[in-house]
């Protein structure tokens, strides 16, 4: 079960990279590959699923201004994660069709994330984009898991939610 | 976190997405330079994303060769082409096409130049001093163009003139006048090129200057096409050094 839950992160993460670098990807994919992990999957995989496939159903039938943000906060979250491994010089134009792998590591800031996605690093930031990115994204992975497992959202997944640290 | 918004549950959970797996293979380095050049199918890709994501080591090793491709690419980029001697033939030919071939002539020939403005100078002296001659002036402006005339073709006709549009063109090309005087230009001799040879050979070989391979060039333009170097075989004219 464990080798069987690692396979399926490993084939989560390569979607997640597909979205990150606004890539090609197939929604279908994605809703069988939950389909057929989220029921086995417990706890946080199981949130992971459902997360993946509201970002998926997001990216492919939202706004272009919210498919913009959701992938600079989605950046935003991945490039905050595994060791810190960032150029001085870090080419934030360069990054604009970069995937999850140009992203792990960076510790971008909000603006920067922006950048990456075309948004010019002058004025006031604009924390509110990230904002209702998360929003859109909690209500879309409430709407998921519903469709999905036929109750509410456990407060994992809701703001304010218990930590998944266990 | 970097800027203290980084701390919802989202970033909670994608940080657990990406926390190290326990992997029993690792993929070599050919199948990194692979992902790295986006030679790999998109299963291949899935893979390799999957695992680099997971293992720290793995990502490492891809980060450094994905700066590695970057350094060699910058300096490939660099480094100036020098264009092969047909391509420069070639570029040179179209160049010389684009303009009408007086105006050629007369940029690249200083001696050109000087009988353009001489003539410029006689028009325009002709031109306001006719109107004030008359009568027997009028005659000696007809004896003077006619001598003018006379001087022009003789200029034309003479080796000097030759030898002064000839040192016009090597010297915008460093070949000095020393080396085309040495050379007889009137009584060629005919070489048949051996196999291997361009230009810059043959001058060398039989001249004793690379540097004169333009003007064999231009002495066999009749016989080799300007965008190519001479075939083996094909018979060609080289000047004959004076006293050789």
């Amino acid at each position: 079960m464990a080798v069987r839950a690692s396979l399926w992160r490993e084939e989560r993460l390569a979607h997640w990279d597909l979205l990150l670098s606004a890539g090609t990807f197939c929604l279908a994919e994605v809703e069988t590959l939950v389909a057929r992990s989220a029921r086995e999957e417990t706890g946080a995989d199981r949130a992971a699923c459902v997360l993946l496939l509201a970002a998926a159903r997001l990216a492919h039938r939202g706004q272009v201004r919210g498919r913009r943000n959701l992938r600079a906060a989605l950046r935003y979250w991945f490039s905050c994660t595994g060791t810190r491994d960032r150029p001085d010089e870090l080419a934030l134009d360069q990054l604009e069709d970069g995937g999850l792998l140009d992203f792990i590591g960076l510790y971008l800031s909000w603006p920067e994330a922006l950048a990456t996605v075309g948004v010019p690093m002058t004025g006031a930031i604009n924390y509110m984009a990230l904002k209702r990115a998360e929003q859109q994204l909690r209500k879309q992975c409430a709407a998921e898991w519903t469709r999905l497992f036929g109750s509410t959202a456990p407060s994992t997944l809701m703001e304010g939610g218990e930590s998944f640290n266990e | 976190m970097n800027d203290g918004c980084c701390s919802s549950q989202f970033a909670e959970l994608i940080a657990r997405e990406v926390s190290p797996l326990e992997h029993q293979e690792h993929p070599g380095l050919e199948k990194l330079f692979d992902l790295s050049s986006q030679d790999v199918s998109s299963e291949t890709r899935a893979e390799l994303v999957g695992h680099l994501a997971t293992c720290e080591a793995c990502r490492g090793r891809w980060k450094k060769l994905q700066a590695h491709l970057h350094d060699e690419d910058a300096v490939l980029r660099s480094r100036v082409r020098v264009p092969s001697f047909a391509q420069y033939i070639g570029e040179r030919s179209a160049r010389r096409r684009s303009v009408p071939a007086w105006t050629r002539q007369l940029f690249e020939s200083k001696s050109y130049m000087v009988l353009a403005a001489s003539a410029a100078t006689l028009v325009l002296t002709l031109g306001v001093s006719i109107p004030l001659l008359r009568g027997p002036a009028l005659l000696r402006v007809a004896e003077l163009s006619e001598e003018v005339l006379q001087l022009r073709n003789q200029v034309a006709t003479s080796p000097w003139t030759g030898n002064t549009i000839a040192s016009g063109f090597g010297t915008s090309r460093g070949i000095t006048a020393q080396d085309l005087t040495t050379l007889n230009w009137e009584n060629p001799r005919v070489y048949v090129v051996k196999a291997g040879e361009d230009w810059q050979e043959i001058a060398q070989n039989e001249l004793g200057d690379e540097q004169l391979w333009p003007l064999l060039w231009l002495y066999n333009r009749e016989v080799v096409p300007a965008d190519a170097s001479p075939k083996a075989g094909t018979t060609i004219h080289l000047p004959t050094p004076y006293g050789g």
